[in-house]
């Protein structure tokens, strides 16, 4: 008897336990769609990982992934010994953050700026300017800040009014200069193209609310840190989680296009440490560059469980408030 | 100060930033907004002006002494390195130059944007409905995104597909990520779902509810996922350096931009029989980068109105 009711009460709230039968019967075309990005995803992205089982093998090509002798978590050990590796994890961990909070704090700012200006041209000149340089390539731009970098460049110029001694910047193995210049160049590239949501959700502030608290007294800042702020921040803290799920996967190939052996200590990030062992050199090392890789990976995935958990913390907090 | 009672009417037409009247403060903060935005945008242009100035500099071998940016391109402009990029870097069209280069990328371009638009859509589309295997369908995307098999696997499937040193290397393998596909299925998402109902009611079967209901309502963050898709094919170079090393014909244009700037020493040689050297061709990397980054802009007045016209509905929905 129990079970029919809960069965109708189900059915009623529209909780609905459909059955398979009838899952498929609904949304079998549904199933066939999803087949084409399957194939694309499986084949391209999901077969290629039969090959992480070379990290834990003393793999060479001549014997191929089956012949290859077993040899359980030696590279792993041999990974965690090598001071190169920890070096690389340190410095990706650092430029990972470093990109993030500069990614996050300028074009916010930026944002807040551009709709704080009045004169309606002079926005619609500022933000496609500011925009622009998401459109060069990241090899071109690397190769123009690696001009400005060098000795007798621009930046250096600049950097030379405050105190810096002419140099090339990309051979100073210093701790933050790559960081920094790394960081620097994120924010070049992409602030302006970041900043477009910002602007777009303080644009869809209501105008009555801000008239309202200018009537009753607010001026500027107290406008920007009582009402901008406050009703953009939930938009940046989701754009943030989203965000730290992601910090292991970016601006790789930059760095690749940046570096040199004279700062290796403080440029090497997780995959140019991969790309090095199975790319250059004669002897490649294609079993400890898997299992760095394979680290990294299960590093991301940790981080993007993670960033899903707190977004739907989040979410849960918003909806009960 | 304060609010100027003399535009009562003016309400809806009150936005941010300009609520407030004329007062000292104001007018300070103004100008200060406006002096900062100036240098953000000085910031953006000058090295690109810096790179076309000097790409176009009267007196090369002057150059390489000067210090800082290249404001000015001298006495008169210099379309030598201009000349020498198309004419003697790399071989003929079908050797691969850069012009070829430059082919070569819009197609990959524009063949990966179609294939991702399909892949997207369906993968947006059969994410968006509520089906029982809808859970671990995102996952299967999402996973994608962040464990990566890593290079070496992926060149090996590659390789064991016969698609090393052809275009499919380069066109099929990244055609789209999960994290398009996830921008795809909020795109779906956005909808309203009444619409989506009445249609199924008529009588409208899934691939009529996807491409006539839903899709022409998803269109704007389906195109910020189309040029960004763009972009991305723009900017690849590093799986080309992999998959296609050798087959310069094969080349995509950044792959040459990193070649000649990278080992513009090799361009650059003193000429044994003369003992002179070709300087000119020190501005072969300035101008490479010029030449390669004209295409792109002139797509980006198209390319901004649509990423701004979109960016409103992506944002609201966050």
């Amino acid at each position: 008897m129990s079970k029919v009711i809960s069965k109708k009460e189900a059915k009623e709230r529209g909780i609905g336990k459909t059955t398979w039968k009838q899952d498929f019967k609904d949304n079998g075309v549904v199933y066939l769609l999803f087949l084409v990005p399957f194939i694309f995803l499986f084949i391209f992205n999901y077969v290629p990982m039969v090959w992480l089982l070379m990290a834990f093998e003393d793999f060479s090509f001549q014997d191929g992934l089956g012949g290859s002798e077993w040899v359980w978590f030696d590279n792993f050990a041999r990974l965690f010994s090598n001071e190169q590796f920890w070096l690389a994890f340190r410095n990706t961990v650092c430029m990972a953050l470093i990109n993030l909070v500069f990614g996050f704090f300028f074009p916010l700012v930026l944002a807040l700026l551009i709709s704080e200006v009045r004169i309606k041209w002079f926005k619609r000149t500022v933000q496609p300017i500011s925009f622009l340089p998401y459109f060069i390539s990241t090899v071109v731009v690397c190769m123009m800040f690696r001009f400005m970098l060098d000795e007798g460049g621009a930046i250096t110029q600049i950097l030379g009014w405050f105190g810096v001694d002419d140099q090339n910047l990309l051979t100073n193995d210093k701790v933050p200069v790559f960081w920094l210049i790394n960081g620097f160049i994120e924010v070049w590239q992409k602030a302006g193209y970041n900043s477009i949501m910002f602007v777009a959700v303080l644009a869809t502030i209501d105008g009555d609310l801000l008239e309202a608290s200018s009537i009753d007294g607010a001026n500027r800042w107290t406008r920007m840190f009582k009402i901008k702020l406050p009703n953009i921040m939930p938009f940046v803290l989701t754009m943030l989680t989203l965000n730290v799920g992601m910090i292991f996967m970016q601006g790789f190939d930059k760095i690749l296009l940046l570096y040199n052996n004279d700062i290796l200590s403080v440029a090497d990030c997780m995959q140019t440490f991969t790309y090095r062992y199975s790319f250059t050199g004669s002897n490649p090392d294609y079993a400890l560059s898997t299992a760095a890789g394979l680290f990294q990976s299960i590093i991301a995935t940790i981080l993007m469980i993670f960033s899903q958990f707190l977004q739907g913390r989040m979410h849960k907090k918003s909806n009960n408030l | 100060m304060g609010f100027n009672f003399k535009k009562p009417f003016n309400r809806n037409k009150i936005k941010e930033g300009m609520v407030q009247g004329r007062s000292v403060g104001g007018t300070v903060a103004d100008i200060v907004i406006i002096l900062v935005l100036c240098i953000v945008a000085f910031i953006c242009l000058v090295p690109m002006w810096h790179v076309l100035m000097s790409s176009l500099y009267s007196d090369p071998e002057k150059l390489i002494t000067e210090e800082g940016i290249t404001w000015w391109f001298g006495s008169s402009v210099n379309f030598e390195a201009y000349k020498i990029l198309f004419t003697e870097t790399g071989g003929t069209f079908e050797q691969g130059n850069i012009l070829r280069g430059m082919v070569n990328t819009i197609v990959y371009m524009l063949v990966n944007v179609v294939y991702g638009l399909v892949i997207n859509v369906f993968a947006g589309y059969c994410l968006s409905r509520n089906t029982k295997l809808r859970k671990p369908m995102t996952m299967f995307c999402m996973l994608s995104l962040v464990f990566s098999a890593g290079t070496i696997p992926t060149y090996i499937v590659l390789r064991t597909l016969g698609m090393t040193g052809t275009i499919w290397s380069l066109v099929l393998p990244m055609c789209t990520n999960g994290m398009f596909m996830v921008l795809a299925m909020n795109a779906f998402l956005g909808v309203p779902e009444a619409t989506v109902e009445a249609a199924r009611i008529d009588g409208a079967g899934h691939l009529k509810t996807m491409f006539m209901v839903m899709l022409p309502q998803a269109m704007g963050l389906i195109t910020v996922i189309m040029i960004n898709t763009a972009i991305l094919h723009w900017n690849s170079w590093f799986q080309a350096s992999i998959y296609i090393p050798n087959d310069r014909d094969l080349w995509p244009m950044q792959l040459w931009v990193r070649d000649i700037v990278a080992n513009n020493g090799d361009y650059f040689i003193q000429d044994s029989l003369t003992g002179q050297f070709p300087w000119n061709k020190y501005l072969l990397q300035f101008a490479v980068i010029i030449v390669s980054t004209i295409p792109i802009l002139v797509a980006f007045p198209f390319f901004y109105k649509k990423l701004e016209k979109n960016s409103i509905a992506g944002a609201v929905k966050g």
